[in-house]
């Protein structure tokens, strides 16, 4: 049986933002081809609570000298400088070497923030044949400027640079570097990876329970309403206003747009600051944070999916259970990075501007519940799943592996 | 198949009829022509506790000639049958004012400003108490589902209606405070009904700063509903249809069909003898008529200094200048300034609760009229002027010279210079008046508040 060692900045015992659920599908996606899977994280512990932690996690505490860049606080860079802090003797390495297995075949990191940490297992001889694969899910850089500008951190330049170059490197020193969509993908083998492999964001099929579907069918509105899922990542309700053009009054009097998840408290005050604000909020319903099982049957019971992402690198896994529900999307071109292939569906409408925004929720809203009488074509929609975008990553190490014995 | 036309808004209203009463109170009469000449067309009413009901045709009658003699009527009972019970809002709100008609006016206005500007957010607070409340229901009941608050769910029970499948609804009142319009709107889908609605300006949108408190998001939600809720909008103008299209297209509004209906400009009382002491003080002087409530979209202030500017350079012997219309909202300063300025104290004079009667003697006698209003969905005013034989010197701003077309000249609203020029030319030269009076005896064409109620139902076609 091969080892991975799986490396991420956050647990993924508890799954809820996207990156935690890619990662812990990486996890299952090892397992289920015959893999031993240890997965390690360098955590921020203000983040996750103890009950979300598994059992190899270490910390990077909150008052730790490596949370300063160059001597001085940086608000939102954490993830950069867990590297550094995993990588170094003064900081977590003692703690990680010892919950390191004895055999690594594989060592996957996602995202570029661990790469020392990476290289410095590599330097340790009995790790020193293991196959490096990089899990990139966004190009960092300008996604990181783009949270720092719109939070306001001025003199970022030094920091954004250090990103770019870390990811470079990874893209460069990796045996597989993985993009979640083709746009990625481009930029990975431009920078010269060695084997770029496409592996996109993919869904864990969902049924739910019949009671809890009732229980739910009884507090939405009967007229068809739309559904937004989202976590408070910055670009999920940064551009809001920009998709829709502050206003909601696309949604019929007798409908909402029901919003789940953390996203719900920004999208909200959003919204109600914009000038159109009392008709925004007559239209919103925010659920917030819901268990799995509400949550289920809540993208059951919606008649359509809004995908407002203006901007963000990645391919979102929203988008995927979107399309993979054969209801209605609406959704910026952005936010169907990585399901290009899919934009032909009937169901989907791509818009540009807050007009063809408000006309398709318009038109959703008010036409028939479905495109097709017999539902969406399943068949088509499986490689949507975790299981098949994310089976070519094994595959590919155990050719890597294979390469290297060989040499 | 009927063609409902509602009266909620005539049903409750207690003083004379301004614009929109008397809109709905004409097509209301229309109304009883069609019924009376064997049409399908029914009455109906709405309550926020439940839903609409149908009126019968004597209620509207004697609505209809309470109206028309309301300016000399007191303070009625709304009849029981017309009880609306409204939401929560609608009742502390009631309740609030009556508190605040104790008060002396200058107290209570302040402290209605304050609250009306802070309205949201007691609304949201509200809310919140609300969320709280089933917060803690649920904490100490967490089985218990139900407990969730969703703002939706509280709402009247509004099943009840009359209307059947292919019926045609009709509304001209003010449905922003008498209405429910997303319950119409799933009235709408359930029985299918044809909705007309209509929409005499979108001032609160549009200039909300020269309104009471932050109207443009209570508006805008306003103007929403009714764009999901009417299959046609009756527009007072073409000026008020172009700034509601472009609203609706901004907003992401579903834009329905749209037509103009021009409004009556008849005043429908006869002329009485029976004058008031102040109006009859006037009627052997000179005066130049501006009939509009007193507040600052109505720019009052222009021919203020415009009058001060005339006396100022020397100019004797200037026609009174005569408001009538009670006062509004932020023209405190103004009406102050009036008051102390000892160059217009002679000239200016106010006057309110002007009868239907006075106010046709005042049109009859004026030298003539004065519209300088910044914004207007219409401007009836100018066409009442009009259709007693007066010039008028109007505002070149928004609907207006759509009123007069090519009989007036009109003015930029601000500009001071203008204003006096044109106050000038025509308090001292008869000649010039009297051929833009002649112009308007011969070519204005007054609308009869007939033809518009008719247009009204025609739309339906």
């Amino acid at each position: 049986m091969k080892t991975v060692l799986l490396l991420s900045t956050y647990p993924i015992i508890s799954p809820r933002h996207g990156g935690q659920v890619r990662v812990a599908n990486i996890a299952k996606t090892f397992e289920e081809n015959g893999w031993s899977v240890t997965h390690l994280a360098v955590y921020e512990p203000e983040g996750y609570p103890p009950s979300t932690l598994g059992s190899n996690d270490v910390s990077f505490p909150a008052g730790s000298s490596f949370r300063k860049y160059k001597g001085t606080y940086v608000p939102l860079i954490n993830d950069l400088l867990s590297g550094e802090f995993a990588a170094s003797e003064q900081g977590g390495f003692a703690e990680i070497l010892k919950k390191l297995p004895a055999v690594i075949d594989v060592i996957h990191v996602e995202q570029p923030w661990l790469w020392p940490l990476v290289l410095k297992i590599k330097q340790l001889p009995q790790y020193s044949n293991a196959c490096l694969i990089y899990g990139s899910q966004n190009i960092e850089a300008p996604l990181k400027l783009e949270i720092l500008d719109s939070y306001g951190i001025k003199g970022a330049e030094p920091v954004i640079a250090d990103i770019e170059a870390l990811e470079r490197k990874a893209a460069l020193e990796a045996d597989i570097a993985v993009a979640v969509t083709q746009a990625d993908y481009d930029i990975l083998k431009a920078w010269g990876a060695k084997m770029p492999l496409l592996a996109p964001n993919g869904i864990a099929p969902w049924t739910a329970k019949a009671e809890v579907l009732e229980s739910w069918k009884a507090r939405l509105p009967a007229s068809p309403w739309i559904l937004y899922v989202a976590s408070a990542h910055p670009p999920n309700f940064k551009g809001f206003n920009e998709c829709l053009g502050s206003s909601l009054a696309c949604i019929p009097p007798d409908s909402k747009l029901v919003v789940v998840g953390s996203v719900c408290e920004h999208l909200e005050s959003t919204l109600r600051d914009s000038r159109w604000g009392q008709l925004n909020l007559s239209r919103l319903k925010p659920l917030y944070m819901l268990p799995d099982d509400d949550l289920d049957a809540v993208k059951t019971l919606a008649h359509a999916f809004l995908l407002p992402i203006p901007h963000g690198g990645g391919s979102n896994i929203k988008t995927a259970e979107a399309i993979y529900s054969g209801k209605y999307v609406v959704g910026t071109e952005s936010a169907f990075r990585g399901f290009e292939q899919h934009l032909d569906l009937p169901e989907i409408s791509v818009a540009r501007t807050p007009n063809e925004f408000h006309a398709a929720i318009r038109k959703r809203l008010t036409g028939p519940a479905t495109i097709d009488g017999n539902g969406p074509d399943r068949e088509s929609r499986e490689s949507l799943t975790w299981a098949r975008s994310l089976e070519s990553i094994p595959h590919a190490a155990i050719q890597v592996i294979e390469k290297k014995a060989q040499a | 198949m009927t063609t409902w036309f509602d009266v909620t808004t005539i049903l409750g209203w207690r003083r004379p009829a301004v614009g929109i009463i008397r809109t709905e109170a004409e097509a209301a009469a229309h109304a009883l022509e069609l019924i009376a000449a064997g049409e399908s067309v029914k009455f109906c009413f709405y309550n926020r506790a439940t839903g609409y009901s149908a009126v019968d045709t004597a209620e509207v009658a004697a609505t209809l000639k309470r109206i028309s003699g309301a300016h000399a009527a007191g303070p009625g009972k709304v009849a029981a049958s017309s009880a609306n019970k409204s939401s929560i809002e609608a009742r502390l709100k009631e309740k609030a004012i009556k508190v605040l008609n104790r008060l002396p006016p200058k107290v209570s206005g302040r402290i209605y400003q304050f609250f009306q500007l802070r309205r949201v957010s007691m609304v949201e607070a509200v809310i919140a108490l609300r969320h709280m409340r089933s917060a803690i229901k649920g904490f100490l009941k967490p089985a218990n589902r139900t407990h969730v608050f969703t703002p939706s769910s509280v709402k009247a029970a509004t099943a009840g209606h009359p209307f059947s499948k292919g019926d045609s609804y009709i509304s001209v009142g003010l449905d922003w405070d008498n209405k429910d319009l997303p319950h119409l709107y799933e009235l709408k889908k359930k029985v299918g009904l044809r909705v007309i609605l209509f929409c005499y300006d979108v001032i609160p949108v549009r200039l909300p700063h020269l309104c009471v408190g932050d109207v443009a998001a209570r508006f805008a939600n306003y103007f929403t509903d009714v764009a999901w809720c009417a299959d046609k909008i009756l527009c007072i103008s073409e000026c008020t249809r172009k700034d509601l299209i472009a609203l609706l297209e901004e907003l992401g509004a579903p834009v329905p069909q749209t037509a103009v209906v021009k409004l009556g400009c008849q005043l429908s009382h006869e002329l009485s003898d029976d004058i008031s002491a102040d109006v009859k003080a006037l009627l052997n002087e000179r005066f130049v008529l501006f009939v509009s409530t007193i507040e600052r979209r109505k720019n009052h202030e222009v021919l203020y200094r415009a009058y001060t500017r005339l006396i100022d350079s020397g100019v004797q012997d200037l026609p009174k200048l005569v408001f009538v219309g009670m006062s509004g909202w932020g023209v405190g300063d103004l009406l102050a300034d009036i008051q102390l300025d000892p160059r217009t104290r002679d000239y200016i004079r106010i006057l309110n609760n002007v009868s239907d009667s006075d106010l046709m003697h005042l049109y009859r006698h004026c030298m003539m009229t004065a519209f300088p209003s910044l914004y207007e969905g219409w401007g009836l005013p100018v066409a009442e002027s009009l259709a007693a034989g007066k010039y008028c010197l109007a505002s070149s701003a928004a609907s207006i010279p759509e009123v007069g077309g090519e009989l007036l000249d009109y003015l930029e609203p601000w500009d001071v210079s203008a204003w006096v020029a044109e106050l000038q030319k025509y308090a001292f030269d008869p000649a010039a008046l009297a051929a833009r009076e002649e112009a308007i005896k011969r070519d204005y064409k007054p609308v009869a508040w007939k033809d518009t109620a008719q247009f009204i139902f025609d739309s339906l076609k």
